[in-house]
């Protein structure tokens, strides 16, 4: 219960931060309301008795209008107010899940890839997103009170007559309240027992869904398979569902009976006790017609609790979420040279989080001057592992980094990284335009179109309607273009060129281009390193050819270093896989 | 017009499609029409019944316990159709989504792949992706049928009290229901209109939880551009629920105010009626009840047409992919000769939905136990080619033919069985290591294992691992594999289909030197009666090759081996020169 209370004063809080006026709106709209549950009790009673009382029939006439004219003026109200709550509540939802967003954009990279923290993020984020837990607890909180009210402004009508009824209604309202949980329990049991069965189930449904897996499911005629490993879970959902309804149903069927039930005992209790024959119709009738209206607020009210409790059960794991997220900012103050000189590894150990294998072990490297260094090595050697490790995106498990021989650690990330220019093995392009691709935030056009020319992206820029405007991707407009994945390269060296950042590393970028497009690549890679510090990964060992320094790296060590020549010369490793490429080529040259 | 013959058209796909899968519907909503009937006519004689009673002094017992009998029994009926006719939409709901699926799996690829389809699959299956499509199509007509007989009842009781009264309340709901069905839609315009918004806070909001964005969004620091894309956003998203909003706020304004003139003229009429001395006391009561019941019934009798009617266009999109015929397997028995040879002969192609041809009048044959290179820039067509080749695009001109015969006319899944690719975009399923190598084949674990030995996986998967699940995606202790071993694992995927024809799409892209070469050595020797074809843009597998091909300009420019086409001194000399010059020594 205290935790509860927690989760909904944070809510609460947070709430009153993104929309300042929704709160008061609501408690407005909750008078309102109430006062019109009144009105409807009290509507059947007033016109039998003006019709019984020696009134005229103009004046009566006049009185149910003047009645129904009232309500009709509390119910404008509440439409106006109604939209203000509505347009509120909808963009609040998108608000919330929007600071998530950007929240996220401080949580350290390998957090990002460890399961237990992306299911703790799907658990603050589903509920709010997609089960609507903050828009239904905002709907039930009003009714609550609105419920609440109504139940102490029934019972103190009722009362004046006997508190006996009040006592009955309260019992059959208990009865039903058991007959509730039991469905509720057996209902968040079932949705418990089966959640693995419903993940998996979803994972195929959307697995199915994905177009590039339509080629290889022909070919090798998956379908049936793919489908009958589908259907294994599927009855189970089915199954799921059809319960969840059918308690739900059966809780609105308790509700109805024990509601006509109540309506018979008032009208047979009225009935039979002998006091009431000289009773007023009117009187009658409103009796009557109070009871119902208490048998359905304490019904109601419990399922609206229910509603609010769930809300906040999951709205919960927002607030885990939230805790989580402010705890793991680390960073350090020390602003970054506006040149980055030298990289050192010293002794670093790292293993990726939740795994055993060591990538890199006592591993010791050093890069000074401008220079333009090779990593190579076999797959899986650690290659991208050392740039995930120079771009902070992870933390070695022991040993440092020194840069300008200071600890990666103790700059300011921010300042550190204005330096450092990447082009990741997975780059990705937005569906933005071309121009927002390259430069983001800070537009200056003579940069960009320098970068343009450089990456050789200003050829491509031709076919396009829009020039750098054109958007890539269908996601921002229908029109937008699909790049090939050389254009794409280029723009990604193109974004590269206009951060100019001191540091630049290259992952792979040849991997997927025909050979002219490599050559370009190439011919511009001086161009691109010059006067920095610049490391490039490739399988191509062509590439080699122009840099400065080669490192080999084997069994996370550094097995060999040097130039291209000296590395020849040595007749090893590296000499081996060189000579084995470009056997290849040389063949057929003899 | 048109209009409302596509709404009767999807209309009737919907009753079908509950009748064949679901014939008890019909009868629970017909009963709930009965009971919801039974219990609008006798709960508005209590108040009348005892009024009465207590106007005469004598208490009816007998009237009374029947009375609340039948109320009792039919409010039950009402409950029990509710728990019957709820689960039907989800029922078939479900049914669709699964149905949808198998029809993605199914029709021919270049129908799947059609920009008109593909980039629609958002609208197809809107109805099926929300519970504000089919499922609340059958579970609203089924509230209907309840709130139907509620204003029926009613109408009946006023007919007999004052014609007038009834034909003027008939005409009203009439009218009532008409405009509003006719805001809803304006409504469902205006909501059409803004849903771009929607699609881009989409995306925006799943890149910043996508991981393979995340190392951009860090490096180049993308929080506060990120920030302002989604402030703009959220800004947009309020202006237009502001202008959804005040619409539907006008609506409920005029609903209001309908109300009060429909309720004034009524309670005048009933007071006329009383003061004529038409109607008593105990009456008056029960046509005072009976406003508020149809007041009730009307308002969510019309948000059930509303629900019905919403956007029912969208149902006919759905139907319309239901109806495109799976890819069919009628035809020749396919016979794999000794000897064979499949020849492209003058075609040519485009996309559907496009009119640039890809190729045109493309020619060349393919012989049994060949090994093919396809050679050309990025974006020539090479995929496209094998595409065609093995049937999952239809030439738009000319034939391909397979010993002479169209390869269209042979039975599709048995022409499918020459062909073991491995396409560029690797794709590994959440299932256990033998599933995602042979599906659900009866196979062998050691020979399904010998191909993993084959392509260089022996030590990262062992034997007994074949049953472990693969991604952890649904198991956490799933086996991942980098981008390597994934293009290694496809090829063994390729070994055990044991097919002849082996189809590499760009196959080490992602291996390092001494796993590439080693790749083209097994292929050269290991698989010598199998016939290859392979799309690479590394010019020096190509020397195992017995033919190169080189696409470039909508077909063949150059085919040949190694040594003709470099004596060519064409584009295929240019291309192996920029590439090979760096492993040249003379060079250093």
């Amino acid at each position: 219960m205290k935790k509860q209370l927690s989760v909904l004063f944070f809510v609460l809080k947070k709430t009153h931060r993104l929309a300042p006026s929704y709160i008061i709106l609501q408690c407005i709209q909750t008078v309102l309301e109430t006062s019109l549950i009144f009105a409807f009790i009290y509507l059947p009673a007033f016109i039998i008795e003006i019709l019984t009382s020696d009134m005229q029939v103009e004046i009566i006439k006049k009185q149910v209008i003047i009645f129904l004219f009232i309500i009709l003026v509390v119910r404008l109200f509440i439409s106006i107010i109604n939209k203000r709550i509505s347009i509120i509540s909808e963009v609040l939802q998108f608000k919330m899940i929007a600071e998530v967003n950007e929240q996220l954009l401080d949580v350290s990279y390998d957090k990002l890839e460890s399961p237990k923290f992306m299911d703790q993020l799907a658990n603050a984020v589903e509920p709010i997103d997609n089960l609507g837990a903050n828009t239904n607890l905002f709907l039930a909180l009003p009714k609550i009170i609105q419920h609440f009210i109504t139940i102490v402004g029934v019972i103190s009508i009722v009362y004046t007559y006997s508190i006996w009824v009040v006592v009955i209604v309260f019992m059959m309202s208990f009865a039903l309240f058991l007959f509730n949980k039991a469905r509720i329990n057996e209902e968040i049991n079932n949705a418990k027992s089966n959640f693995d069965q419903h993940k998996t189930y979803w994972y195929y449904l959307r697995m199915m869904k994905d177009p590039s897996i339509a080629k290889d499911v022909r070919l090798y005629k998956a379908q049936p398979f793919l489908l009958k490993k589908a259907k294994e879970y599927y009855q189970s959902v089915i199954d799921s569902g059809t319960l969840l309804y059918k308690n739900r149903d059966l809780r609105a069927l308790a509700g109805r009976s024990f509601s006509v039930l109540v309506l018979i005992f008032m009208y047979s209790y009225l009935l039979i006790n002998p006091n009431n024959v000289t009773m007023e119709a009117s009187y009658l009738i409103l009796l009557v017609n109070a009871c119902t209206t208490l048998f359905i607020a304490i019904n109601m009210i419990q399922t609206e609790l229910l509603t609010a409790n769930q809300s906040l059960v999951y709205l919960a794991q927002y607030l885990k979420f939230n805790e989580m997220v402010t705890l793991s900012k680390d960073d350090g103050t020390i602003k970054c040279d506006p040149e980055i000189t030298s990289i050192e590894f010293k002794d670093v150990t790292f293993a990726y989080p939740d795994t055993q294998k060591n990538i890199l072990e006592n591993f010791n490297l050093l890069i000074d001057s401008k220079q333009r260094v090779s990593i190579v090595g076999e797959n899986g050697c650690g290659k991208s592992t050392i740039i995930k490790l120079i771009a902070k995106l992870y933390i070695p498990c022991s040993g440092c980094i020194l840069i300008n021989g200071i600890d990666l650690n103790l700059y300011d990330y921010d300042s550190y990284l204005k330096q450092v220019s990447i082009i990741f093995q997975d780059f990705k392009i937005f569906d933005i335009s071309i121009k927002e691709n390259i430069t983001f935030e800070n537009n200056d056009d003579l940069k960009l179109m320098n970068a343009l020319q450089e990456s050789d992206f200003d050829k491509e820029l031709v076919k396009f309607n829009n020039g750098v405007d054109t958007f890539t991707g269908k996601a921002f407009d229908d029109n937008g273009v699909m790049l090939s994945k050389g254009q794409e390269q280029k723009l990604a060296i193109a974004r590269s060129i206009y951060k100019n950042g001191s540091l630049m590393i290259l992952d792979e970028p040849t991997a997927s281009l025909d050979p002219m497009a490599e050559e370009l690549v190439y011919q511009h890679f001086n161009q691109l390193t010059k006067d920095k510090l610049s490391i490039i990964i490739s399988h191509r060992l062509s590439s080699c050819r122009m840099s400065d320094v080669i490192v080999l790296i084997e069994d996370g060590k550094v097995k060999q270093l040097g130039s291209h020549q000296q590395l020849m010369n040595a007749k090893n490793s590296y000499a081996n896989m060189f000579n084995l490429q470009a056997s290849n080529y040389l063949q057929t040259q003899e | 017009m048109k209009r409302l013959k596509i709404m009767i058209k999807s209309y009737k796909d919907l009753i079908k499609m509950a009748y064949k899968d679901e014939k008890m519907y019909f009868f629970w909503v017909m009963l709930n029409f009965i009971c919801y009937g039974v219990y609008g006519y006798s709960i508005i004689q209590v108040p009348r019944i005892v009024l009465e009673m207590l106007e005469s002094n004598t208490v009816n017992f007998e009237l009374l316990i029947i009375v609340f009998t039948i109320i009792f029994i039919s409010d039950l009926g009402i409950s029990l159709c509710k728990i019957k006719y709820t689960p039907v939409g989800y029922r078939i709901r479900y049914g669709l989504m699964l149905k949808y699926n198998e029809k993605n799996l199914s029709i021919p690829l270049d129908q799947y792949e059609d920009p008109k389809i593909l980039d629609n699959l958002w609208n197809i299956t809107r109805p099926i992706t929300s519970v504000n499509g089919v499922q609340f199509f059958y579970l609203h007509c089924a509230e209907f049928s309840g709130n139907f007989a509620i204003i029926l009842i009613s109408i009946g009781v006023l007919l007999k009290l004052n014609i007038i009264l009834a034909i003027f309340i008939f005409i009203w709901i009439i009218i009532y229901t008409f405009l509003n069905v006719l805001n809803s839609e304006k409504i469902g315009k205006i909501k059409d209109d803004g849903g771009s918004i929607y699609r881009k806070h989409f995306y925006f909001k799943n890149i910043s939880m996508d991981i393979s964005f995340a190392k951009e969004m860090r490096v180049f620091r993308l929080k506060n551009w990120f920030k302002i894309k989604m402030n703009t956003l959220l800004d947009d998203m309020e202006k237009f629920s502001k202008l959804t909003y005040k619409f539907s706020a006008k609506i409920m304004i005029l609903d209001n105010i309908y109300q009060f003139i429909r309720d004034s003229i009524m309670y005048i009429t009933l007071i006329i009626l009383y003061f004529d001395n038409k109607i008593n006391l105990a009456q008056f009561s029960m046509y005072s009840v009976l406003v508020m019941q149809l007041n009730n019934a009307l308002s969510l009798g019309v948000n059930n047409i509303k629900t019905i009617v919403n956007e029912y266009e969208k149902y006919t999109k759905m139907f319309d992919y239901f109806r495109i015929e799976n890819e069919d397997n009628k035809g020749l028995e396919f016979k794999c000769d000794n000897d064979w040879e499949i020849k492209f002969d003058n075609v040519s192609f485009h996309y559907l939905g496009s009119d640039k041809n890809i190729y045109e009048n493309l020619n060349f044959t393919i012989k049994k136990g060949k090994k093919i290179a396809v050679i050309g820039l990025n974006g020539v067509g090479k995929t496209t080619l094998i595409k065609l080749l093995m049937r999952l695009y239809k030439p738009t001109d000319g034939k391909i033919l397979f010993n002479g015969v169209d390869i269209q006319s042979f039975k599709l899944s048995e022409y499918y069985n020459l062909f073991a690719p491995v396409f560029q975009e690797i794709n590994l399923f959440a299932y256990s290591v033998k599933e995602n190598l042979v599906f659900d084949q009866e196979y062998d674990d050691k020979i399904a294992y010998d191909a993993l030995i084959q392509v260089g996986l022996k030590d990262k998967i062992s034997l007994d691992q074949l049953d472990k699940s693969m991604t952890k995606i649904i198991d956490e202790d799933g086996l991942l594999l980098s981008g390597g071993e994934s293009q290694k694992f496809a090829m063994a995927r390729a070994i055990c289909s044991n097919r002849q024809v082996l189809i590499l799409d760009e196959p080490t892209s992602a291996l390092d030197a001494i796993a590439e070469y080693d790749f083209y050595h097994k292929i050269n020797n290991d698989y010598k009666d199998k016939t290859i074809l392979f799309i690479s843009h590394r010019l020096a597998s190509t020397s195992f090759c017995d033919e190169i091909i080189l696409v470039d300009d909508k077909c063949i420019k150059e085919h040949g081996t190694h040594d003709q086409l470099m004596k060519l001194e064409g584009k295929y000399f240019e291309l192996y020169r920029v590439q090979s010059k760096y492993y040249q020594k003379e060079e250093s």
